[in-house]
């Protein structure tokens, strides 16, 4: 288990630690089936500082996912605003959303979503060449080298069917650092694989982050995970939709 | 790119548009019968009846005029020109001992031509005033620059 | 450029499938070629044949058939006319041109043809061009004297010098039965140059070479051909312009044993009714090909549903929704353009071969011209089509929301 000083609500406009990279006040995400309306997101103030890495823990349905579509700008809060990197984005369009999550995002998946038509080399190329001005000879040196570190050199012209589980995880954090994203999002990275390659996936995941300066927020119900991280929010602690329910 | 795409998108059926679609620039629409006033009939060789061109064809002289008519079967080899008749009679009016001088008009094509079997629309510069043609015939009103088209 | 990359990579992903709906386009596409292309052919061959200021003289009987076996040696003639008549016309200083036609043998299935030498300026006028020599040897100066149209010295392997025997009538008839020209061979004494037109398959021989058998014919019966009169089948004639051939048609309209025809209308019906066969045969085609798009719509429905996690992810790293409408877009108008391609290829293909049989078979001879707006068109036509049938699945995947997508199972 974490200790009780990493559990707890990131306030860093007390601690004048780094700025932060997430912002979020007064933010609320409801549905409506019917006469019904009901708040699965709902938080008050929140501040994820730069640079570190962060876990979200909670059981499945406490609103991890949620969060993380909220930063990489794929939800709209019904209510609230959201600043990541200084951009609020209740206001940017559908187009400025679409180049700003090219930007800024990098997003690691639970089932690794790979394109399974294209090779390793090309999945890692994918996002830079989404968010184009890249040269293609160095687009395609800096896959080949994000490869290279991620330990997957030699299986560069593999296609995903061609590769195992740990080996698609990899490729998968290789393409979600491959545009600089300020912000690298994991949505349970390590739910489909073993434990012992879980947590190595987890490591290479942190490390790769911290080279090229991205804040790492990973959703995670694994605590083996959590005691990785610099910090962890526990779901329970910022979402006040959990209160009701729970 | 998604602005090409509709652009190609529109263009296409922009394209298929225009390919069916008929110029219909202002014109005058004339008939065979628009033509004389007095009779026209022919009753035997040499017997040339009494009649006059109207005035609304004179005022027409020069102007672009839309006609329909039949193709008669006599084409020169480079098909730049023909009779136009306004019976699809099997025999062309001409040089048969009686005829109607109401019922045939010289056409001079600015594109060559096939037989067209069937109804015919023709568009060109009406010429008004007896003379004695490039088909070497002496007629009244002809048509020059003529486009031709399949009536429906 | 990221949804080429992407379209090309997923079209590289499925080469059956794709290659397959690409397959079914090129066979639509391909019989709309090729209805299109032969029955151009058809067309020009008719109007290279039957042109200018001409009127043909036939015996009563119906018109196509007359322009058929004149002008095309495809048909029985209608019957014969008095030789008066060609001496007539041909005295006529309103006609440039008079080539009397006599049918009545034939050999080898090869229609054996009466003329005079001005049925070389026919052939010259036809072919517009005046510079060929047209003829190796010479055009028969006597009776039983032939010179071969180009098919006909190719299929029978004949030369100048060699000697054949015809048979009376138009089919060839058993050796047992056909006995009757024996005594008179041909002696080919000239071999025309191929003008891919009727003249090919046939073989000309002079005006009186069929009065001579008919002579021999009728030998028993001593000279009693001299009192039926000479006769010929027809004679056509070019008039010098408009007023000549109109006053020499209802000059003819008048008597009762010649009827005035006008080829290039009469051909001109004919294509009429062919075109109506075309045109239904096209349109079938033309289903075809867009039930063929239909299918590639069908194949990228089921992939935007095999995709819907794929499209999810690609949006979730920075993909917009342009880029996802390409790429789909893209796969239909590449399918579509391939197969349209490769339909024009294959149609063009069919067409030539469909001539090549009906000159091997018939010895009919159509010359397939250049492609044109026709195949381009049918090409850009496919194309559309193809760009909607990605358009339109494209559009109904990217109404999912990015989120509920992320959490599909595929």
């Amino acid at each position: 288990m974490p200790d009780t000083a990493q559990t707890r609500v990131l306030d860093l406009s007390q601690n004048g630690g780094p700025a932060p990279i997430v912002e979020m006040s007064g933010l609320k995400i409801s549905y409506r089936t019917g006469e019904m309306s009901f708040t699965v997101l709902d938080i008050d103030e929140l501040a994820l500082p730069a640079g570190l890495s962060i876990g979200l823990s909670g059981p499945s349905g406490c609103g991890k996912s949620t969060l993380l579509n909220l930063c990489a700008g794929l939800l709209r809060p019904t209510v609230g605003s959201i600043r990541v990197d200084g951009e609020e984005l209740t206001g940017l369009g559908q187009g400025a959303l679409d180049r700003f999550r090219a930007k800024k995002i990098g997003y690691v998946f639970q089932g690794f979503n790979l394109i399974p038509a294209l090779s390793a080399l090309g999945n890692v190329e994918l996002p830079m060449r989404l968010s184009g001005s890249m040269p293609a000879s160095l687009r395609r040196a800096r896959a080949q080298e994000l490869l290279d570190r991620v330990g997957l050199g030699t299986k560069a012209r593999q296609k995903p069917n061609q590769l195992s589980f740990g080996q698609m995880q990899r490729v998968g954090i290789a393409r979600a650092i491959a545009g600089h994203p300020r912000l690298l999002l994991a949505d349970e990275p390590t739910a489909s694989l073993e434990p012992g390659l879980g947590l190595s996936i987890v490591r290479l995941l942190i490390a790769v982050a911290k080279e090229n300066s991205a804040t790492l927020v990973v959703a995670t119900h694994d605590p083996a995970v959590l005691t990785e991280l610099d910090h962890t929010l526990t779901m329970s602690a910022i979402n006040r939709a959990m209160e009701v329910s729970s | 790119m998604k602005n090409q795409i509709i652009v190609f998108f529109v263009s296409a059926l922009m394209m298929g548009a225009t390919m069916t679609s008929k110029s219909s620039a202002a014109m005058t629409r004339v008939k065979f019968t628009d033509f004389f006033v007095g009779e026209t009939y022919q009753v035997g060789p040499g017997m040339k009846p009494e009649f006059n061109l109207s005035e609304s064809i004179q005022a027409l002289h020069g102007n672009t005029v839309e006609i329909l008519g039949f193709m008669d079967g006599i084409l020169p080899r480079d098909g730049m020109h023909f009779m136009l008749i306004r019976e699809p009679t099997a025999l062309c009016p001409f040089h048969t001992s009686s005829f109607d001088w109401a019922a045939f008009m010289p056409v001079f094509l600015s594109n060559s031509t096939e037989y067209i079997d069937g109804p015919i629309r023709i568009v060109g510069r009406l010429d008004v005033g007896q003379k004695t043609d490039e088909m070497g015939l002496v007629s009244y009103v002809r048509i020059y620059d003529a486009s031709i088209a399949r009536a429906q | 450029m990221t949804s080429v990359w992407l379209a090309l990579s997923y079209l590289r992903a499925r080469p059956l499938l794709n290659g397959l709906t690409a397959l079914a386009v090129a066979l639509g596409i391909s019989i709309v070629v090729a209805t299109t292309t032969l029955s151009k052919a058809a067309r020009q061959s008719a109007s290279e044949t039957a042109g200018g200021y001409q009127l043909l003289l036939a015996a009563k009987g119906s018109q196509i058939q007359a322009v058929l076996s004149t002008l095309f040696f495809a048909e029985a003639p209608t019957g014969n006319i008095p030789i008066e008549i060609y001496e007539q016309v041909h005295a006529d200083q309103g006609v440039t041109l008079a080539v009397p036609f006599n049918f009545g043998d034939s050999f080898k299935s090869h229609l054996i043809v009466g003329t005079t030498p001005d049925y070389l300026h026919l052939i010259r006028r036809n072919r517009r061009s005046s510079q060929q020599t047209l003829l190796k040897g010479r055009w028969p100066e006597h009776a039983f004297e032939a010179s071969l149209g180009a098919a006909v010295a190719r299929a029978t392997g004949l030369t100048i010098g060699d000697t054949f025997t015809a048979a009376h009538g138009f089919v060839e008839l058993p050796e047992d039965l056909s006995d009757h020209h024996k005594a008179q061979p041909y002696t080919v004494v000239g071999l025309l140059e191929e003008t891919r037109a009727p003249t090919d398959r046939a073989i000309f021989t002079t005006l009186d070479t069929s009065w001579r058998i008919h002579g021999q014919f009728h030998d028993a019966s001593s000279d009693a051909h001299d009192h039926e009169g000479r006769q010929i089948t027809a004679v056509l004639i070019e008039g010098r312009g408009y007023a000549d051939v109109a006053r020499l048609n209802a000059l003819m309209a008048q008597r009762m044993d010649v009827q005035p025809i006008f080829p290039g209308r009469t051909a001109t019906q004919v294509l009429g009714y062919l075109q109506r066969g075309q045109s239904l045969v096209t349109s079938i085609a033309w289903l075809a090909a867009l039930i063929a798009c239909l299918g590639i719509m069908i194949s990228l429905f089921a992939a935007a549903v095999e995709r819907r996690r794929q499209i999810a992810t690609l949006r979730a790293i920075g993909a917009s929704r342009a880029t996802v409408l390409g790429v789909m877009a893209i796969e239909g108008l590449f399918i579509a353009g391939l197969g349209a391609v490769i339909g024009v290829a294959f149609g063009r293909l069919m067409a030539v071969a469909i001539a090549w049989q009906l000159e091997q078979s018939n010895g009919y001879l159509l010359t397939i011209g250049q492609a044109g707006l026709a195949e381009i068109s049918a090409i850009a036509v496919a194309m559309a089509l193809g760009l909607l049938a990605g358009f339109i699945p494209a559009l109904l995947a990217l109404r999912e929301d990015v989120a509920k997508g992320l959490a599909a199972m595929t």
